[in-house]
């Protein structure tokens, strides 16, 4: 008899749980970015090339100080 | 004797070329000194553009010059340019960018299209 009024309660309690982790699920879900990446891997890309034609620039006048 | 005289023709030769060969590499070395020059007395001045041009009322000493030492720095841009897949002109902007600081008090500079002396 004790058992019949316990489980209800526990029943309920799971329910509720459940509702409670259903319903804060939605709000912890992370979208995707997909247009920052792009535009950050542009910015590195664009850095780098100019590191390099700086550092090419550099050895250029280094070695040809006639011209420059 | 007939050998004798034949060896020394040739080494007369030998003499005259290496003189050349010395007078032209002087020439050359003194091009350096030339562009400086010209530049420290403002017979020519550095564009933004990564080339150097005639400032105004400076006279037309210098224009062969310009005509020297751009066609070389063309060669270095491109170089660059291809190396990196940029364009000429970004690089010849970049060198004018870079080089600038160091430019002395008093050069010319053309700077989006009017001279003045830094």
């Amino acid at each position: 008899m004790k058992r019949v009024t316990v489980f209800p309660l526990r029943a309920t309690m799971l329910l509720l749980a459940g509702l409670m982790i259903g319903g804060c699920s939605p709000t912890v879900k992370v979208q995707a970015p997909d247009k920052p990446i792009t535009i950050n891997m542009n910015i590195k890309i664009d850095h780098e090339i100019r590191v390099k034609v700086d550092r090419d620039i550099d050895n250029a006048l280094n070695k040809r100080t006639d011209i420059f | 004797m007939q050998m004798n005289k034949a060896y020394r023709k040739a080494a007369l030769a030998k003499t005259v070329v290496l003189f050349i060969t010395l007078l032209f590499a002087f020439t050359s070395s003194a091009f350096a000194l030339d562009l400086e020059t010209a530049l420290t007395k403002g017979l020519v001045g550095e564009v933004d553009d990564g080339y150097i041009a005639i400032p105004p009322k400076a006279g037309n000493e210098a224009a062969e010059l310009v005509d020297e030492v751009n066609g070389k720095r063309l060669d270095v841009y491109k170089e660059i340019a291809e190396k990196n897949g940029i364009s000429v002109e970004a690089t010849g902007q970049r060198t004018f960018q870079k080089r600038y600081p160091d430019f002395p008090a008093g050069t010319w500079v053309k700077i989006q299209g009017t001279w003045s002396q830094k």
